[in-house]
Order: C-alpha cells, then sequence, then structure tokens
C-alpha cells in the first residue's frame, strides 16, 4: 500500500479508535503525544486508570494479531514517551497506569472492526 | 500505599522473623523485591499476580516494590508468596489488616489461588511462639506439624480467598490442636524384629550393648552374614524417642523437605543408611544452599554406613566433627549454620576384598597387600570413636534351619531402657552426657572404677595386645554399659572380659582374622 494512502489509513483509524473510547466511557487526554521521535496515539482515562493506547490499523483481516505489531522495540518506544508524559504531568494518586491496543480493520467498502486489549503489555 | 506482614524465614534449623513490607506507588507498573531475595522468590511476582486475579482481586497496575527486612540476610524459597500477596491486598484496601500485627503469615501460591505447603514450618511456628506472636497462617497441610507447638493458634488456610476472608472478618477459622499424648501414646511400631535373625546370638548382644550404653558398633563380617539385616533391626531395640528429641527431629526433617505432607511428629527413631558413593555435603550437610547432611537427618537415630571401606575417605574425615561435637558448623561467607548431629554409628565392612577372609570353608582369595591395603582404608581417627568391634561368622545351617530366631526385640528393648534409665539418673546433673558412650576421661575415672582382679586382667590385655589409653577407657566405658545392664554397681571381671572381646582390631595387626 502507498505511503500516503497508509498515512491516511492511520489518521482515520486513530479517530475511530478515539471515539470508540469515549463512547466506552473513556477520556481522552491527548491524541499523538509526541516526545521527540516516540508518539503515543492515545492518552485516556477513566474512573480508576491512566491509560496510554497503540493504534493500529489495517484494511482488511489478515490474521496477523495486531498485538503482535507492537514488538518489543515498539513497546520500549511508547514507555519511554509514557514515563516523559508523566513526569511532565504527574498525576493523582492511586490511579493504574495501563498501556493497551486498539485494533481498527477499515474495510474498502466501509466496514469497521474494533478489538480493544486492555492491558496488553507491562513494563518488564 | 504501605503494607507490612510479619512472616519468617528457616537458617539451618531455626526460624527467624521477617517483615514483609509492600509499598505501592502510582507509575509506571513495575514489581521489584529486595532483601536479598533467591530465584524462587524473585519469581513469587508471577505467581503472586496470577493468584491475586484468579482468585478474584485486583492487581494494581502500579509500582510496587516489596522489602523482606532485614534487609541484609539472604531469603530464599517460596514461602513469601502468601505475605507478599496479603501485603498488596492490604495495601491496595481489599483485604482489612487488623490481624497483620499479631499473625505471622507463610505458604506458597499456585498460579490459582491455592496455598501449597512448604518447609520448616515447626521451626517456624516455635520461633513465633518464642516472640510472643499470637498467631500463625500457614498451608493446610502443614497444620499438624505446626499445632504441636502451644501457646500458639495455628490456622491452616487452603487458598488465598480464605485466608483473606478471615483476615476480613468474615469468616471464621478455628485454631487447630493435636493431642500430643496420643501421637506419643501410639508409637509407630516398626515391623523389623530381632528374632528375623536366625543365631548370631554374639552379635545380637554386642547391638544389645550398643544401643543400651550408646557405643558406635563396626560389625566385619562376609557377604550374607546379615550385618545389614541386623543393623537395620536396631532401632526395634532403642528407646522411644523423649517428647524433645522428637520435636528436634522433626524440625531438621521438616526443614530438610522430608516430612510427608499431614505429618504431625516424628515418633520413630531415624535411620539413615547413606550410599557409599554420598559427598562430603550429602554425608555432614552443606551446599551451596545450605542443607542438613546425613548425619542430622539421623539425630537421635541411627547412621548406618555400610560396605564402609567403599566411602570416600574424605567423606569419613568429615565424620569426625559430628562424632565428637554432636554438631555440624557450616560456614558461608555471610553467615554461619548449626546443625545437631547426635546419632548412633553403626559400621559394616567385609574382613578383606572377596569378603572370605573369616570363612573357614570358603577360604581368602586375596593377596596381604590386597588385604593389607583394604583394611588401611579406615582412618584410625575414625575407628578410635568406634567403640565396638565385632566380627560377624556366617550362620551355620543348623541354625538357619531353625523355627525360632530367639529373642524378639521388645525383651531386649526392656533391657536397653532400664540400662539407658540408670544412665539419665547417672548424668542428670552433667550437661553434654546422656549415655556411658559420651563420659569424658574425668567421667570414667568417677563412675568406673574397678576392683583388683577386674584391674589385673585389664592391665594384662593391655599389655599382650598393646592397647593405646583410647581403648583402655572404651574397655571401661564398655564394662560399665556391660555392668548396667546386669543391674550391678560394681564393675567385675566377666565385665572387663566381655569388652575386650569388642575391641578385636585392637590387636597390632589389626586384622580380626
Amino acid at each position: 500500500m502507498p505511503r500516503a494512502e497508509r498515512a491516511e489509513l492511520g489518521a482515520r483509524g486513530e479517530e475511530l479508535a478515539a471515539l470508540y473510547l469515549e463512547r466506552k466511557g473513556y477520556r481522552v487526554l491527548a491524541r499523538g503525544y509526541r516526545y521527540g521521535h516516540k508518539e503515543i496515539d492515545i492518552i485516556a482515562r477513566d474512573a480508576r486508570s491512566l491509560v496510554f493506547v497503540e493504534v493500529k490499523s489495517r484494511s482488511r483481516v489478515d490474521g496477523y494479531p495486531p498485538f503482535l505489531a507492537v514488538n518489543p522495540a515498539k513497546q520500549t518506544q511508547i514507555l519511554r514517551a509514557a514515563r516523559a508524559y508523566l513526569a511532565r504531568y504527574p498525576q493523582p494518586e492511586g490511579l493504574d497506569i495501563r498501556f493497551d491496543v486498539v485494533s481498527i480493520i477499515l474495510s474498502p467498502e466501509g466496514n469497521v472492526e474494533v478489538e480493544h486489549l486492555v492491558d496488553a503489555f507491562r513494563p518488564s | 500505599m504501605l503494607s507490612k506482614v510479619l512472616s519468617c524465614s528457616v537458617l539451618g534449623i531455626h526460624a527467624y522473623q521477617v517483615y514483609v513490607e509492600v509499598d505501592i506507588s502510582t507509575g509506571l507498573p513495575a514489581f521489584a523485591t529486595v532483601g536479598l531475595p533467591d530465584s524462587a522468590v524473585r519469581e513469587s511476582r508471577e505467581r503472586v499476580s496470577s493468584a491475586i486475579g484468579n482468585a478474584g482481586f485486583r492487581f494494581p497496575l502500579k509500582r510496587i516494590i516489596i522489602n523482606l527486612a532485614p534487609a541484609d540476610v539472604p531469603k530464599g524459597g517460596s514461602s513469601f508468596d502468601l505475605p507478599i500477596a496479603i501485603g498488596i491486598l492490604t495495601a491496595t484496601g481489599q483485604v482489612s489488616d487488623q490481624f497483620l500485627s499479631s499473625h505471622l503469615i507463610l505458604g506458597e501460591l499456585s498460579l490459582s489461588g491455592a496455598v501449597r505447603p512448604i518447609r520448616g514450618v515447626l521451626s517456624m511456628a516455635m520461633a513465633g511462639r518464642d516472640a510472643g506472636i499470637r498467631g500463625i497462617i500457614i498451608p493446610r497441610e502443614n497444620v499438624r506439624e505446626a499445632a504441636v507447638v502451644s501457646g500458639l493458634e495455628v490456622r491452616g488456610v487452603a487458598h488465598l480467598q480464605e485466608i483473606a476472608g478471615f483476615l476480613n472478618g468474615e469468616v471464621e477459622l478455628e485454631p487447630a490442636s493435636v493431642d500430643i499424648g496420643r501421637l506419643f501414646g501410639n508409637p509407630q511400631k516398626t515391623h523389623l524384629d530381632f528374632s528375623d535373625v536366625r543365631g548370631q546370638e554374639h552379635v545380637k548382644r554386642a547391638l544389645e550393648v550398643a544401643a543400651a550404653g550408646g557405643h558406635n558398633i563396626l560389625m566385619i563380617g562376609p557377604p550374607g552374614s546379615g550385618k545389614t539385616m541386623l543393623a537395620r533391626r536396631i532401632p526395634s531395640i532403642l528407646p522411644d524417642m523423649t517428647l524433645e528429641e522428637a520435636l528436634e527431629t522433626t524440625k531438621i526433617h521438616s526443614v530438610s523437605g522430608l516430612l510427608k505432607d499431614g505429618a504431625a511428629l516424628i515418633t520413630v527413631r531415624p535411620f539413615r543408611s547413606p550410599h557409599h558413593t554420598i559427598s562430603d555435603a550429602g554425608l555432614v550437610g552443606g551446599g551451596s544452599v545450605p542443607k542438613p547432611g546425613e548425619v542430622s537427618l539421623a539425630h537421635n537415630g541411627v547412621l548406618f554406613l555400610d560396605e564402609l571401606p567403599e566411602f570416600r575417605r574424605s567423606a569419613l574425615e568429615v565424620l569426625r566433627q559430628p562424632l565428637e561435637d554432636g554438631a555440624v558448623q557450616i560456614s558461608r561467607a555471610r553467615i554461619s549454620i548449626d546443625y545437631p548431629s547426635r546419632f548412633m554409628l553403626v559400621c559394616a565392612m567385609n574382613p578383606c576384598p572377596c569378603g572370605f577372609l573369616t570363612d573357614a570353608e570358603r577360604g581368602c582369595t586375596c593377596t596381604p597387600v590386597q588385604s593389607q591395603r583394604y583394611l588401611s582404608k579406615l582412618s584410625g581417627p575414625l575407628l578410635d570413636r568406634v567403640d565396638i568391634h565385632i566380627e560377624v561368622p556366617r550362620v551355620s545351617f543348623k541354625h538357619l534351619s531353625q523355627n525360632r530366631g530367639g529373642e524378639g526385640s521388645p525383651a531386649i528393648r526392656d533391657r536397653v531402657m532400664r540400662c539407658r534409665q540408670i544412665q539419665w539418673h547417672r548424668f542428670r546433673d552433667l550437661r553434654k552426657v546422656y549415655c556411658n558412650a559420651q563420659m569424658g576421661s574425668r567421667d570414667i575415672e568417677k563412675y568406673c572404677r574397678i576392683g583388683g582382679e577386674a584391674h589385673g586382667l585389664l592391665r594384662e590385655a593391655i599389655d599382650h595386645f598393646s592397647l593405646s589409653a583410647r581403648a583402655y577407657h572404651r574397655i571401661l566405658k564398655l564394662s560399665r554399659t556391660i555392668a548396667d545392664l546386669d543391674g550391678r554397681e560394681s564393675i567385675e571381671v566377666r565385665d572387663i572380659s566381655e569388652a575386650i572381646q569388642y575391641r578385636c582390631l585392637d590387636r597390632e595387626n589389626r586384622s580380626c582374622g
């Protein structure tokens, strides 16, 4: 898939993911938070947790589970950005901190399939 | 959010208190354990998080630090799983901390949240009781072992939910209790009996003397003469253990992981028979993670070394400290551990490499050099600590085909017990002496006085066989036991005469042939 199309798909996917999370009761605090090269797609809050969300968008089901695309290297990147965010914006006591993956499958016909992996990975 | 759980760890056979501190703060999820944990303790992270999740509780996605205080003593084993889990649950407010300051908590967790048995519980219960703790919460399978300790509430749990319920005050848990009187009233009877062995009356008598006075014994004889069979029956003529001895023995076996699940107390004297390929550490204790050795597992019982010359020389050398001191001291860089090891040593060997030196019918096929080398494998110092050396002949057909095997063990044991009682009374004011074999030279002077005729015989024997001073003392000690067995205060010629028979290796050429 050519780059421009891929970028567009990614942006649409993030839109949809943010909408999905809001419908589920989360409050989206930030999108596309950058720390140098590293970026966190969505940062959201619910009653007891602060969640860092990585969004993975696909145009069709290809049998490749989305969370596998968040390999250890990517996880490290997300963790670094998360630490920077926490250093910049200290959080209230008692909050759980979580890393989720939201997978969006956006078919050419316009069908959307969402999969939300809660607590997809933890810092080792 | 901070929480502190009381727990315990075992060093040697004694337990000491460990404080499991749990601190939970907001931050990237982390789980660190400090306080010199070993691999098993570090792995508790996975067991605890699965157990908490599967038991229906919430595992906090926060920064979790576990400190096992005192921080400068190495911690090992899986018994910290449960206190760590409870620490996390109380720090997050999911379980009440009302009982945490008055109870010790210990146990391993399985991934499902079930609580699994651990080692060393008896030592831990005793430490808790001595520290004035009100109660102890342990795995259900370990309850009977801890319940023998009085003055402590012992509760057993099978699942994380169960202990949570109790701590929250939602569930009642009755403290366990064990009837020690009943445990002791029914000592496990061994099915082995002296009457199983045909003939060998002379050897049986020597074993009776050994058991009565606590003397170490070496049996020398051809293969098949019954040495091993007789050795295995020695526990059947030894007196029952006292409660104190039983507690000590149980602690040692518990710490070694040898106590069966659900067992309360060991009431039968241990009989240990290590294979001659055993290592030094296996025999005396030690290893990279210190564990009691066979000598400590035989504490208050019998250590049987079959095929004595086949044991490694180094292994026999390290036997000296336990035989001398009744304890083994193992030192490591940070700590020093003492294991008790007072046991009756029973050894067996062939008289020569082919085994038939003393067999008149089969005859020996070894060269003198082979025989000499074989016998010289036994170090002087080791033999020095064996009071009785006795020849075990091949059993004649006449005896083998008898229907009755002579006296049964119960009768022999009665005599042994009466003899032991005389010794307990005799040594009641001394601290380290429990039986005749343990007498020092001063005690021998005091309690083993002999008259003119006996003295004459003894002097003759010493001159004729060129016996050493050590042999002289041994003979006196044995005579004391033999006289005691006969219920006599004074030692007579026949006692000395019998005692001399038990020193067959003292003759100059050092063989029994």
